[in-house]
C-alpha cells in the first residue's frame, strides 16, 4: 500500500518535470514571436497534462479542451468580444473558411486565428506522447534530447539566449531520466521495489548533478579549439548575415575602412619592393575615430600640410642617429605611399613634390594621378627609453585630455563590457606604457586565432570590436588592432588606428643587397598609442606578426624583471634559478610535478593529442587483434619454460582463454571433457581431449604425474597456432 | 592394474546373465564398493531380482531375498530367538539380514516399523536384537525396490529413510532388439545363482579400500558442495540435499572413478552420479510440481548453473 502511494508521487513529480521541460519549448516561442499570450499555451499545457495525470476518460476531456481552445482564440483574436456569440460565430466561420483554403491549397489563405488553433493542436499531441513517455516507454531520453537540441539551435541561430534554459533542461532531464529507471526497472521485472530503492537512485543521482556542477564551476572554460562555425553555416545556408552584401573581400589597401570584418581571399601580387636593412612596418595613415563597424578620418579643421620635408609627427627619444635609406619600387599603384617610422626625407626620381597630412599622416604626391614609381626615402628608425616608459603616467594624461579629444572618442552603444575587459586587462599595470603593453599581449594570452577566413561581420545592432573580442575571438589584424585601440581608450590611452603595410618577405639581389618584397598579403593595421611625454609610439596586437619598437632597455630593473630585460645577466641568473628549481624540486617534487605535467601538456596540447589518440588507437588495435597474437607470445614465453605439470598448466590455461576468445565459449556447468569432445568435434580430430585428459590428471589428481610433456607441448602449439588463423 | 581386471570380470559376469543395462550394473557395482545401497525403483518384471542375484553370483556372495509384505514383523526381518528346550536357553535365529547382499523386495509395502528394521541396519552395518548386538557381514549390501509410489497400498518411505540410499535407479524396459536377446536366452539360460564367481569376497573388501584412496581434489569437493548447496537454494526446492547426499556422492565418485580404472575424481563423474544421488533427496515444493517442475529439471538446471572448475586454485 506504501509502495503504491509511493509509486503515485513519483508519477505526479513526474509530470511536473515534464511539464517544465515542455515550458522551455514555449519560452522561445514568446520571446521570438512575441505574443503577448504564452500564458495561454502554458495553461493548456498544464492541462493537458493534469488530464493525462488523473486519466481522466476521454468523453470529458475532449469538450474541455475544445472549449478551451475556442476560448482562448477568441481570446486573443476578438479582444473584448471574446465571450459574445458573435465572436463564437466568426471563430467557426473563420475556421470553416481556413478548411475551403487548405482543401483548395491556398496554405498562405490561412488565417492566423486557425494557425494558432493548429499549435493548440500540436501541444495536445505532444500531451499525449509525453504520456505516453512518462507511463508506458517510462523513457523520457527522446523527448530530453530533442529538447536540448532545439535549443541549443534557437541559441545559436536566433537572438534568443538559451544558455540558462540548456542548464534547467540538463537538471530537470537527468533528474526525470533518474526517476525513470526505478519505474522501468519495476516494469521489467513486475516487481514493486522498495521505497528505498528509489532512494538509492535518486542519491547517487543528485551526487552526480552536484559533482557535474561543481566540476563545471571549477574547471577552467577553455575556449573551443574549432573555430566558430557559426559564420560560415549562415554563409553557406544564404542566411544573408553580411548585412553591407560584400562578399568575400580580397585582400590589399583599400581607403574605405567604414565596414570592417568579412572573410579575406588572399593576395599575393607584388606592391612594391623595398631595398633597406632592416625590418620595416610601412605607415601609410592614421583614423581617429571608430563607428562599432569601422573607421573614418575625421577632421574637424583643413589639415596644414607640410612640403618637402617631414615634420615629426612620430614620437620617440632618438639616441643615436643611424640615419637609413630605402628605396622603395612601386609595382602597383597607390594613391598614397608607404613610408618607414621616423622619416626625414623623400626623394622622388621624377621630382616631384610631396604633401603630408599632419592629422593622418598621409603622404600624397601633388599630381591627382596614382602613384607608380620609385622613391627614396630617408629615416630614423625611432627609439623609446624603457626608463622613460615606465615613468609615464596616467595623471599625465589628464592634462592632454582635451587635445587628445579625438584619440579618446569612443561611440556611445559600445557595450560596457568592452570597457570592463580592458580595466580587467590593464588593472595591474602601473605606468601608461605597461597597460598599453598588457592589452597588446592580452591577445595572444587569451585564445584568440589568426584568421583571414571565416571571420564575421557584425550586425545592425552589434559592434565590432565586441563581438571580435567576445563572441568570435578570430579575426585579422583590423580585428585585433581595432580592438586594442577601443580598448586603450577606454581606459583612457590616447589611441589610433594606423594602416600600412608589414614589413614583407626579406630577399636579396644579385648584389647580395637585402630587399623586402611587400605584397598585397602584407596589407597590414596597427596602433599608435599615445606615451605622454615621448608621444606616439607603434604597438603590435595581431598575433602571428613580430612587433616594431624599438625600445632600449636603459634603465636598472627590478629584479623580478632581469630575466626578460638583461640579456647580460641571463647566464647567471639561469643558473641561480635552475639551483633554485632543484632544491625546490628536492622539497616537494609531488607539487612540481602537479604544477609541470598540466604546463606541459598545455604547451604540448597538439603532440599530446596526437600522441594520446595513437596511443588509445594502438590499445585498441592491440586488444581487437589479441586472439591473433597473444597465442604467439605465449608459445615463445612457455618454450622458455622447462618441462613439466606447472607449465603445461598454464599453456593448457592459456588455451582454453584463447578458445574463448575465438568464440568457442564454455557454459558454466560444462565439463573439460565435454567441451574437449564438443572442439575436437569442431575441429575433426582428438587432439584437446588429448590435451584435457593429461590436464585433468593433473588438475583432478593432484599428482605430478609422469606424462609426455613434449608431446603434449607440440601438440598445445599446433592446436593454439592453429586457432590464430 | 588387478583393480580394474576385478572390476571388468564382475561386470562382465553380471552381463552374461542381463542384457544390457550394462548402465545399472555399473552404478550397482558402483554403490556396492562405495558401501553404500541402492533402490530401485520400477515397474515389476523388468530384471531387478535378475540384476541383484548376478551380481551377487559375481562377486560370490550369500544371496538373500526379503519380500516385504504389509503384515511382515521386524523379527521376520532381523531374526528372532526361540526357546530351545534340549539346552534350556533361547537361540537367536537370524534372520534374512544377515547376508551379504540383500534384495528388500517391494520396500514400501510394508509397515514402517519393518522398514526401519531393515533401514537401520542398513546404516549400521549392525542389527540389535534382545540386548545382543551383532555384527552384520562384510560386505553388506542392500538393494531394495519400490513400486513407484502412485500405486495403491503402499507406505512410502520417509525422508530420512530415503536418505539412506545412495542411488536411486530406475531399470526403465530394455530396447526392442535387447528383449528379443532376452526372449532367445531364457531358452538356455543357466539360473545366475549358478554362475561361477568372478572374484572373491576379499577382493571386493579389497576394491572397497582401494575406493576410499581415490584422490579427490579440493576443487572437486567444492564443487560437489556447491553442487550440494545449490539444490539447497533453487526456487523450486523445499528440501535440499543433506550433507550425507554430498558426502555418499563423493564416495560413489571415487567408487566410479576406479571403476572407470581412475585415481582422480573428475567433475564428469560428479555430474554423471549427482541424478542418482540427489534426486531422492529432494523434496520439490507443491507449486513447483504443478507449475511443470521435477526433480530431473531442477537438477539439469543445477548442473548448467553451477560453475565447474577447470583452473587451478592457486592461479586466478
Amino acid at each position: 500500500m506504501k509502495d503504491v502511494r509511493i509509486d503515485k508521487w513519483l508519477v505526479i513529480l513526474l509530470y511536473i518535470l515534464a511539464y517544465f521541460m515542455t515550458i522551455e519549448w514555449l519560452k522561445p516561442v514568446a520571446e521570438l514571436t512575441d505574443t503577448g499570450h504564452i500564458s495561454h499555451f502554458y495553461g493548456f499545457i498544464g492541462m493537458s497534462l493534469l488530464f493525462g495525470l488523473l486519466r481522466i476518460p476521454g468523453w470529458i476531456v475532449v469538450p474541455i479542451k475544445v472549449i478551451y481552445i475556442t476560448l482562448s482564440l477568441q481570446f486573443v483574436f476578438r479582444g473584448n468580444e471574446w465571450l459574445t456569440s458573435e465572436a463564437l460565430k466568426m471563430t467557426v466561420s473563420d475556421i470553416a473558411q481556413s478548411l475551403t483554403f487548405i482543401w483548395s491549397g491556398q496554405w498562405m489563405e490561412i488565417s492566423y486565428l486557425f494557425r494558432t488553433g493548429l499549435f493548440f493542436i500540436l501541444l495536445w499531441m505532444l500531451a499525449y506522447l509525453i504520456r505516453f513517455w512518462i507511463e508506458y516507454r517510462k523513457s523520457i531520453m527522446l523527448f530530453f534530447g530533442m529538447t536540448v537540441v532545439f535549443l541549443s539551435v534557437v541559441d545559436t541561430f536566433t537572438t534568443f539566449d538559451a544558455s540558462f534554459a540548456i542548464l534547467r533542461v540538463m537538471v530537470i532531464g537527468l533528474l526525470l531520466l533518474g526517476l525513470l529507471f526505478p519505474l522501468r526497472l519495476s516494469a521489467k521485472t513486475k516487481t514493486k521495489l522498495p521505497i528505498r530503492s528509489y532512494f538509492n537512485v535518486i542519491a547517487p543521482l543528485g551526487g552526480l548533478l552536484l559533482f557535474v556542477a561543481i566540476v563545471a564551476v571549477l574547471v577552467p572554460v577553455k575556449e573551443p579549439a574549432w573555430p566558430d562555425p557559426v559564420p560560415f553555416i549562415r554563409s553557406a545556408a544564404g542566411l544573408g548575415d553580411s548585412g553591407n552584401g560584400q562578399g568575400i573581400s580580397k585582400v590589399g589597401y583599400d581607403p574605405d575602412d567604414t565596414q570592417l570584418g568579412g572573410p579575406f581571399q588572399p593576395d599575393d601580387s607584388i606592391v612594391f619592393e623595398a631595398y633597406v636593412d632592416s625590418r620595416q612596418y610601412w605607415r601609410m595613415e592614421t583614423k581617429n575615430t571608430y563607428t562599432s563597424k569601422g573607421w573614418i578620418q575625421f577632421s574637424s579643421e583643413e589639415y596644414p600640410e607640410s612640403q618637402g620635408s617631414f615634420s615629426g609627427v612620430i614620437g620617440g627619444q632618438v639616441l643615436i642617429p643611424p640615419r637609413q635609406r630605402a628605396e622603395v619600387e612601386m609595382y602597383e599603384p597607390l594613391p598614397i605611399l608607404p613610408y618607414p617610422y621616423g622619416l626625414q626625407d623623400l626623394q622622388t626620381i621624377e621630382g616631384l613634390l610631396y604633401k603630408q597630412e599632419i592629422d593622418s599622416g598621409k603622404l600624397t604626391l601633388n599630381s591627382d594621378e596614382p602613384i607608380d614609381m620609385t622613391y627614396q626615402t630617408e629615416f630614423v628608425p625611432p627609439e623609446y627609453s624603457l626608463k622613460e616608459l615606465r615613468e609615464t603616467d596616467m595623471a599625465s594624461l589628464d592634462s592632454l585630455r582635451f587635445e587628445m579629444d579625438e584619440f579618446l572618442d569612443l561611440p556611445d552603444e559600445l557595450p560596457a563590457r568592452v570597457n570592463d575587459l580592458a580595466q580587467e586587462v590593464t588593472k595591474s599595470s602601473p605606468s601608461v606604457y605597461q597597460k598599453a603593453q598588457a592589452i597588446e599581449r592580452y591577445f595572444g594570452r587569451s585564445g584568440f586565432v589568426y584568421s583571414r577566413d571565416e571571420v564575421a561581420v557584425p550586425k545592425e545592432n552589434e559592434d565590432y570590436v565586441d563581438q571580435f573580442l567576445f563572441e568570435t575571438k578570430r579575426g585579422y589584424c583590423d580585428n585585433f588592432s581595432s580592438s586594442m585601440v577601443v580598448m586603450l581608450r577606454s581606459v583612457g590611452i590616447p589611441a589610433r588606428w594606423v594602416k600600412g603595410f608589414a614589413p614583407g618577405q626579406l630577399n636579396r639581389d644579385d648584389n647580395r643587397d637585402k630587399y623586402y618584397t611587400v605584397t598585397n598579403n602584407q596589407a597590414h593595421s596597427w596602433v599608435e598609442a599615445y606615451m605622454p611625454g615621448i608621444g606616439w609610439m607603434p604597438f603590435e596586437p595581431t598575433i602571428g606578426f613580430n612587433g616594431i619598437s624599438n625600445v632600449n632597455f636603459d634603465i636598472e630593473v627590478a629584479k623580478d624583471d632581469e630575466q626578460e630585460q638583461d640579456p647580460i645577466k641571463r647566464p647567471e641568473k639561469k643558473k641561480k634559478e635552475q639551483d633554485q628549481q632543484a632544491a625546490k624540486r628536492k622539497n616537494n617534487q609531488e607539487s612540481w610535478l602537479l604544477q609541470i605535467i598540466p604546463e606541459w601538456l598545455r604547451s604540448w596540447v597538439t603532440v599530446s593529442i596526437i600522441a594520446g589518440g595513437a596511443v588509445v588507437v594502438l590499445a585498441v588495435g592491440l586488444y581487437t587483434t589479441r586472439k591473433k597474437w597473444l597465442p604467439r607470445v605465449a608459445v615463445r614465453q612457455s618454450r622458455s619454460k622447462s618441462e613439466g605439470w606447472e607449465t603445461f598448466a598454464i599453456q593448457y590455461e592459456q588455451l582454453l582463454k584463447q578458445l574463448n576468445r575465438i568464440g568457442i565459449r564454455k557454459p558454466a556447468g560444462m565439463t573439460l571433457s565435454n567441451y574437449a569432445k564438443e572442439v575436437d568435434r569442431m575441429r575433426g580430430d582428438d587432439i584437446m581431449s588429448t590435451l584435457t585428459v593429461a590436464y585433468e590428471k593433473g588438475l583432478y589428481g593432484q599428482r605430478e604425474t609422469q606424462q609426455d610433456w613434449t608431446e603434449l607441448r607440440k601438440i598445445w602449439e599446433d592446436l593454439i597456432i592453429e586457432t590464430t588463423g | 592394474m588387478s583393480h580394474k581386471e576385478n572390476i571388468d570380470a564382475i561386470l562382465n559376469s553380471v552381463e552374461r546373465t542381463i542384457v544390457g543395462k550394462r548402465e545399472i550394473s555399473e552404478l550397482s557395482l558402483t554403490a556396492l564398493i562405495a558401501g553404500g545401497h541402492v533402490l530401485l525403483e520400477d515397474v515389476p518384471g523388468v530384471g531387478k531380482t535378475v540384476m541383484v542375484k548376478s551380481l551377487a553370483a559375481s562377486i560370490g556372495a550369500e544371496f538373500k531375498r526379503i519380500q516385504f509384505t504389509p503384515d511382515l514383523l521386524p523379527s521376520d526381518v532381523l531374526g528372532v530367538s526361540i526357546y530351545n528346550p534340549q539346552q534350556m536357553e533361547f537361540e537367536f535365529r537370524p534372520g534374512p539380514i544377515v547376508g551379504n547382499i540383500i534384495l528388500a523386495d517391494e520396500i514400501n509395502r510394508t509397515s514402517p516399523k519393518t522398514q526401519a528394521a531393515l533401514l537401520e541396519g542398513m546404516e549400521e552395518s549392525s542389527i540389535t536384537i534382545d540386548g545382543k548386538t551383532l555384527q552384520l557381514p562384510r560386505p553388506f549390501f542392500v538393494m531394495a525396490t519400490q513400486n513407484p509410489i502412485e500405486y495403491e497400498g503402499t507406505y512410502p518411505l520417509p525422508e530420512a529413510q530415503m536418505d539412506r540410499f545412495l542411488f536411486k535407479l530406475k531399470m526403465g524396459y530394455p530396447t526392442r532388439d535387447e528383449e528379443i536377446e532376452v526372449l532367445s536366452r531364457s531358452e538356455s539360460q543357466i539360473p545366475p545363482e549358478l554362475t561361477a564367481p568372478a572374484i572373491t569376497l576379499d577382493d571386493l573388501l579389497e576394491l572397497q579400500v582401494a575406493a576410499t584412496d581415490v584422490v579427490v581434489d579440493a576443487t572437486v569437493k567444492s564443487y560437489i558442495v556447491d553442487c550440494a548447496t545449490a539444490t539447497r537454494l533453487h526456487a523450486s526446492v523445499y528440501l535440499g540435499v543433506s550433507p550425507r547426499g554430498s558426502l555418499g556422492l563423493m564416495k560413489a565418485c571415487q567408487a566410479f572413478a576406479l571403476i572407470k580404472g581412475r585415481n582422480y575424481v573428475t567433475p564428469d563423474d560428479v555430474q554423471y552420479l549427482l541424478p542418482y544421488a540427489f534426486s531422492h533427496r529432494i523434496i520439490l515444493h507443491p507449486d513447483a510440481e504443478y507449475s511443470g517442475h521435477s526433480i530431473e529439471t531442477v537438477l539439469i538446471d543445477v548442473l548448467a548453473k553451477v560453475r565447474v572448475p577447470v583452473i587451478r586454485t592457486n592461479s586466478v
